[in-house]
């Protein structure tokens, strides 16, 4: 943009200062320049003498039969003063009970969360019996990977009376160590289960695996 | 013309009024639609040049600018807001049309035209001014989006710089070259349509 298209543009916005205008009158001197002028002047006057387009009687009848219905005042309260700023004070209760909120939420949301090996839903899945002959045991408990390997969670139990424990589980797809524990005390391994592998500890933990495709395996 | 169309109403009137709206009461509302109508829908329509489509988009400006009235924070003039989302609601659809303008109205590709009549103004003298009117719709319809927009919004509704190039999301300076530039192709194209400068 030419100094004189600014002068101009300026001159057509009635936004020149004195000094502005002076120097736009000078280049007027040049012919070229008040051509351009007029020019720009007629379509500038063409511009601003079209008329508006009449609209419809019903425009804003229309607009308004677009807005959503109010909200009932109970409601209308309830909302705004959700969106209403608030300004919060701290003490140092607040502050304790809130570090303690912190806290606790990633302990009860292991706790709540349970296992998640463990099926509950309409998923592929294999349901596995697990048995131990535990002859004389008054209580025989499954724990493993599957359950976060707690003892008070899964308990199975002697249908026949002749000390056979036995317990079915849904189980997702995987591979999964378990034990078994007799009497909240006594760990045993699986004796007929199809794997084993070290538990770190000097003893073996019995192994599971569940195929893809495998849809029931009841014979553990 | 854009004077008279209320851009410089009273700042807080407005914003009395929208809290009004946001308190529930949505006949407040009609005091701005009836306010700005005129404005947003005559802006769309020379956006993009079908009357019938134009009402349509300046009705969902309204409605959306309803919607979203808790996000006014009054930085701008109502009439500013509301322009802007019905450009945006432009540029969407015609983005999505791929051409700068849907359609010439009329069944000759004209332009409707507008019933008022100047008082003490001779049947040729309108005649003479729709004939005006009509070929500049079909030049405004030409020119680039962007140059269109600027033209438009300065010389037809009548705002200034600072308030087109709010609308537009650029530099007052930038909406004046984009003002100037768009004039003088108009200025070109009126030219070859055969108006002289002489000619108003």
């Amino acid at each position: 943009m030419t100094r004189f298209e600014e002068l101009l543009e300026g001159h057509l916005a009635g936004e020149l200062a004195p000094e502005e205008e002076r120097e736009f009158t000078a280049l007027l001197a040049q012919a070229e320049n008040r051509r351009t002028l007029m020019a720009h002047q007629t379509t500038a006057v063409l511009l601003q003498g079209v008329r508006r387009l009449p609209l419809s009687p019903s425009f804003t009848e229309e607009v308004l039969a677009g807005l959503p219905e109010p909200r009932s005042p109970q409601w209308a309260k309830v909302w705004d003063s959700l969106w209403a700023p608030r300004a919060l004070r701290w003490n140092l209760a607040s502050a304790l009970a809130v570090i303690l909120v912190l806290a606790v939420t990633p302990l009860a949301w292991r706790a709540l969360s349970g296992p998640r090996a463990i099926l509950t839903g309409r998923q592929p899945a294999a349901v596995v019996r697990f048995t131990l002959h535990a002859p004389g045991a008054e209580r025989v408990s499954l724990v493993g990977d599957f359950n976060g390997w707690r003892s008070d969670e899964i308990l199975l139990s002697d249908t026949t009376g002749q000390g056979y424990f036995s317990g079915a589980l849904p189980l997702k797809p995987g591979r999964y160590a378990y034990m078994f524990v007799i009497d909240g005390t006594k760990w045993v391994t699986d004796p007929t289960a199809e794997d084993h592998r070290d538990d770190g500890f000097g003893n073996k933990n019995a192994v599971v695996t569940i195929n893809e495709t495998e849809q029931v395996d009841d014979g553990t | 013309m854009p004077t008279e169309l209320g851009l410089g109403s009273d700042h807080a009137d407005e914003n009395r009024i929208i809290a009004q709206c946001l308190a529930g009461d949505r006949k407040a509302y009609t005091l701005l639609v009836e306010r700005y109508k005129e404005l947003v829908h005559d802006l769309v329509y020379r956006m993009i040049g079908d009357a019938a489509r134009a009402e349509d988009i300046a009705q969902d400006a309204f409605v959306k600018g309803y919607l979203s009235l808790r996000d006014f924070r009054g930085e701008s003039r109502f009439s500013t807001w509301v322009c802007r989302i019905a450009i945006n609601r432009c540029r969407d659809l015609l983005r999505r049309a791929r051409r700068e303008v849907l359609m010439p109205d009329g069944p000759d590709g004209e332009p409707p035209l507008s019933e008022s009549v100047d008082e003490g103004e001779t049947p040729a003298a309108a005649l003479e001014r729709r004939e005006r009117e009509e070929v500049l719709h079909r030049a405004l319809a030409r020119l680039p989006l962007k140059y269109r927009e600027a033209v438009v919004l300065r010389h037809i509704e009548g705002m200034e710089f600072r308030e087109v190039g709010s609308l537009l999301g650029i530099a007052a300076g930038a909406a004046k070259v984009r003002t100037f530039r768009g004039r003088e192709m108009l200025r070109r194209l009126l030219e070859r349509e055969g108006f002289r400068d002489d000619a108003i």
